[in-house]
Formats: structure tokens, sequence, C-alpha cells
């Protein structure tokens, strides 16, 4: 398997930062805060790779940093120290190290991200038609019929009724929300996927239908993804290997039902045993 | 003369609970070889660890001790208890099988989908992932009426023949079944029993654990001994 993604001791802190910050953190002190200078660690020392056409989950509760790690690979933020590498027609993009342009433009066209909160994704104020749209603009396409049409079989895909196409996605439902936001991310036929708590919020029985969308159409694309979650059952059904985070660090790494049926880490025995 | 396809070397699994401070173990110092075509059964009382064997060559439980030396079909031989995560996933897609008793599948997808998911997995052409499926269920005796419906609302044994059903789709080199035929009918255990002997005959080697020992007598060409283990206390 060749990689596409590569992390390596990824670290965002929080804060003005000091030297001991590192040094009182992280599971073994069960904080992420340093005594000495407030400062939060968000993220300390994340390496992981991701392999193409792979599902990879990162697991761990509120404040873990899973989040934190996956927007800082989406330049949603940016690390303090470490880097990624970003493996891409050919190219090796070393993430942190590109001027803001090219940074963009990996965004815009070579990487997709769904949020949980579909506001962040969506633009709430043009159609749902109109967000497939924008992104394509990014992209080459440039004949408003081209962009149409695509747009309408990319939202066909992910099960928004094309008589919905103009409506804004304010007035949509969660489940349909995150379907365009899906559809959004797609446009591009980006290589890289980061999915955020996607499924979060929803009803049960919506979970489930976003969840088999989403396994579906990785299967049709073999698009890699970075999924993040602290649900048991979302790394269950999606993934094949599963990371662990706590207090900003990467605790356990191992093939999902692995890490679900046999977990090393006391940490990860009482998360998988405390499940419902 | 055919060469060895799995060769199990004083393999170990235990348990250390740390909640609990307690090391459970569940199986030590389990040796034997298989070639293609064999079937070794795993046999012992309830609660000896032959599913915990069986989870630990399939790497669902990491091992604790020994080795699990598996020659892969280009000929290379991989200890599955250290190998890479990667190379498991490969292998599991291509070449190695689990039946488990419990069917995980998304409330969506149809029966008939379930069970040619693996082959599509691997490349194979839907429609013929589809026919394939289509026997195997039909040789399950699952009515076609129900192969568009999800087995998520099937019962419990028309789950465990899906999952079957599933299992022998996707074939593999090596197989590993966990009770394949609990709480079966007669007519569905004999159905899985010829499927088993169908599957041996094609040259794949299993690993079994059986609740009936008549069907270890039928199937099995080497049978392993497991003893059930003292748990011990660590401070």
């Amino acid at each position: 398997m060749k990689p596409i993604l590569d992390v390596e001791t990824l670290t965002r802190i929080h804060g003005p930062g000091c030297p001991a910050c590192l040094d009182v953190t992280g599971p073994e002190h069960d904080t992420n805060i340093c005594r000495h200078c407030g400062s939060v660690v968000a993220v300390a020392g994340a390496s992981l790779r991701l392999h193409k056409g792979e599902v990879l989950g990162i697991m761990g509760e509120s404040g873990s940093g899973k989040s934190s790690l996956v927007k800082m690979l989406y330049f949603d933020d940016k690390p303090t120290s470490g880097r990624a590498i970003f493996h891409d027609e050919g190219q090796a993009h070393d993430l942190f190290a590109l001027n803001e342009a090219q940074q963009l433009r990996l965004r815009d066209m070579r990487m997709g991200m769904v949020y949980q909160n579909p506001s962040l994704g969506l633009n709430f104020d043009i159609s749902a038609g109109g967000n497939i749209a924008e992104r394509l603009l990014m992209s080459d396409e440039l004949s408003y019929r081209a962009i149409r049409e695509k747009a309408t079989a990319l939202l066909a895909r992910t099960e928004v009724p094309p008589a919905r196409m103009d409506e804004l996605p304010r007035n949509f439902s969660g489940g349909m929300q995150q379907r365009v936001q899906i559809a959004r991310a797609l446009s591009t036929g980006a290589p890289l996927l980061f999915l955020d708590e996607v499924t979060t919020g929803l009803d049960l029985s919506v979970q489930a239908r976003i969840l088999d969308l989403i396994m579906e159409l990785q299967e049709v694309t073999g698009v890699s993804m970075l999924v993040v979650t602290h649900d048991l059952g979302v790394v269950r059904h999606l993934t094949t290997r599963t990371i662990v985070m706590k207090h900003g660090r990467i605790i356990e790494a191992g093939l999902t039902d692995q890490i679900l049926e046999d977990p090393q880490a006391a940490y990860t025995q009482q998360l998988v045993s405390s499940a419902l | 003369m055919t060469e060895t396809i799995l060769s199990v070397r004083d393999l170990g699994k235990g348990f250390y609970i740390h909640d609990r401070a307690k090391h459970v173990p569940a199986a030590e110092g389990i040796s034997f070889d298989l070639k293609p075509g064999q079937l070794a059964a795993l046999v012992g009382p309830s609660g000896a660890g032959k599913s915990s064997l069986l989870k630990a060559i399939y790497r669902t439980y990491v091992p604790s001790s020994g080795q699990v030396i598996y020659r892969t079909a280009v000929g290379d031989l991989v200890d599955l208890a250290t190998a890479p995560e990667t190379a498991i996933t490969d292998l599991r897609r291509a070449e190695i099988g689990f039946v488990t008793q419990f069917l995980h599948c998304l409330p969506r997808l149809s029966t008939l989908d379930v069970v040619a998911r693996p082959l599509l997995q691997q490349g194979v052409a839907r429609e013929a992932a589809h026919d394939k499926a289509a026997r195997m269920l039909a040789a399950l005796a699952i009515p076609e009426q129900l192969w568009d419906a999800t087995p998520a609302t099937f019962s419990g044994g028309e789950r465990q023949r899906v999952n079957i059903a599933r299992s022998f789709t996707q074939g593999g080199r090596l197989m590993l079944l966990d009770e394949p035929t609990a709480s079966l009918d007669p007519v569905a255990r004999e159905n899985v029993c010829a499927m088993i002997e169908a599957a041996k005959a094609e040259g794949a080697a299993m690993v079994g654990i059986f609740h009936d020992m008549a069907l270890v007598e039928r199937l099995a060409d080497v049978k392993i001994e497991v003893q059930r283990k003292a748990f011990e206390d660590v401070a």
C-alpha cells in the first residue's frame, strides 16, 4: 500500500507555551493544560500514516485533540511544530512549508472536509446546487451548463432530490445538510477526505444512512479518509485501522477490530467497555 | 508434497485488564501445522480459549507469545502475530477469511450486497459477484424473496447463514471458522458441512471450532486439544 499522507510529530499548543508544556501534560498527567504557563496542549507529537484508499479512524473523547489534528491538516489551523507530507499526483507536498496560495489550491481541489456542523462546510445563503458549483468554479470547470449538470449528478449520488437543488441548505434536515456537505467535499474528485464527527447529533436511522453512503462512495471512488469520531459504531463500520487519542497524544493504534476487541491501553479498555 | 500453509508455533494469548490489575490467560503453548485442503479443529471445554486462539490467528487479538507463520499466495512467509497492520488488511481482503458468530452490517445494504461485498472489494465485477452470492444464499436455503431485504431484519439463524454465505463467497486460502454450525437446523448444518468439504477439496486450509464432536470427526484432519487455564492475580 502506498502512503497518501504522512504526519510527523505534529504539535499544537494554544497559549504562550513554555519548555515544560510537553513534560507536564498528557495521559499520564491526566491533563492537557500546562500548570506552569496555562497553555493548552491540543496535540503533541502526533505521527501517523494514511495509505491510498484507506479509511483510518481517529477515536477519543471530547478534548482529546482528534479534531485539532485534522483541522491542521485541512489548513483550518496552524501547527506549533511538526510536518505533514501529502503525496499527490506524483508530488510530495510538505503541507506546512507551502505558501498560502498553494495551501488553498490543495484545500479547494485535492482535499475535502465534512464538518460535524454543516454551517462550517456549507454556505447557507446560497442554494444546495450553488454550494457545489462554488467549489467546482474553483477548479477548472467553467461552463454554467457543465457545472449544473455535475452538481445535479453529485447531489443525486448523495441522495439529495434534484427538485431541491435550488433551495437553501439552511432549510434542509440535518441528514440532508450532511449529504450536501459530502457532495460538496467530493465534487472536485479529491483523493483525500476528512470527516469530523459527521454523524454526531443525527437520528440513529439517519446516521446509518449517512455511514452507508460514505462507505459506498469510498468503495466507488477509492478516496482515502481520516474519520474523526467518538462513536465506536462509526469506527467499526467505516474504518480498517484506528488510532486512539487522549490529552493530545496518540496512545494506541491498531486494526479496528483489535482496538475494539483487544484494546491494550488502560484508557482504550475503559473507552471500549463503557460503550452502550 | 504440498507445502505447509500455516505453522502455529507455541501460540499464547492472555489479557491484561488494567482496571483490575489482573492478567487473564486464555491459551498457551499451542502448536500445529496445516497444509492446503486440511482442517484443524480446536477442541476443549467451554472457556478453554478456543475462540481466543482463532482471533489471535486473525489478529483481532494481539498474540501474547509465539508465531503464526502463514505462506502467502505468492510464497512469502509472514508471521501474522507481528506483521504490519497493512499486511494483515491486505491478507484479510484477499486470502484469509473469518466466519464469526455475529453479523455486523448496515441497515441499508441488501442481503445480496452484504454477501457479494467482499468480492466487490476484491475488484470482482458486480454481476459475477452477485451470481456467486446468489448461489451461496440458495445453497444455504435463504429464500430468494429475502435477498433484497437487509439482514438486519432477519432471525438469528438466518443472519448466521447470511454470514456463512458471505464468508464462503469470499473464500480464501485460509479460513477461520468459529462455530459455523451452532444454532443451525439439521438441513442448514448439512449444507454448511458440504460447503466446508467443497472448499477443502479446492485447497482451502481451515481452522475451526465445532460444538458437535461428530462434525469434528467428519471434517477435521488434525485435532488440537486446548486446556482451560487457571487465573492468576498480578499485583
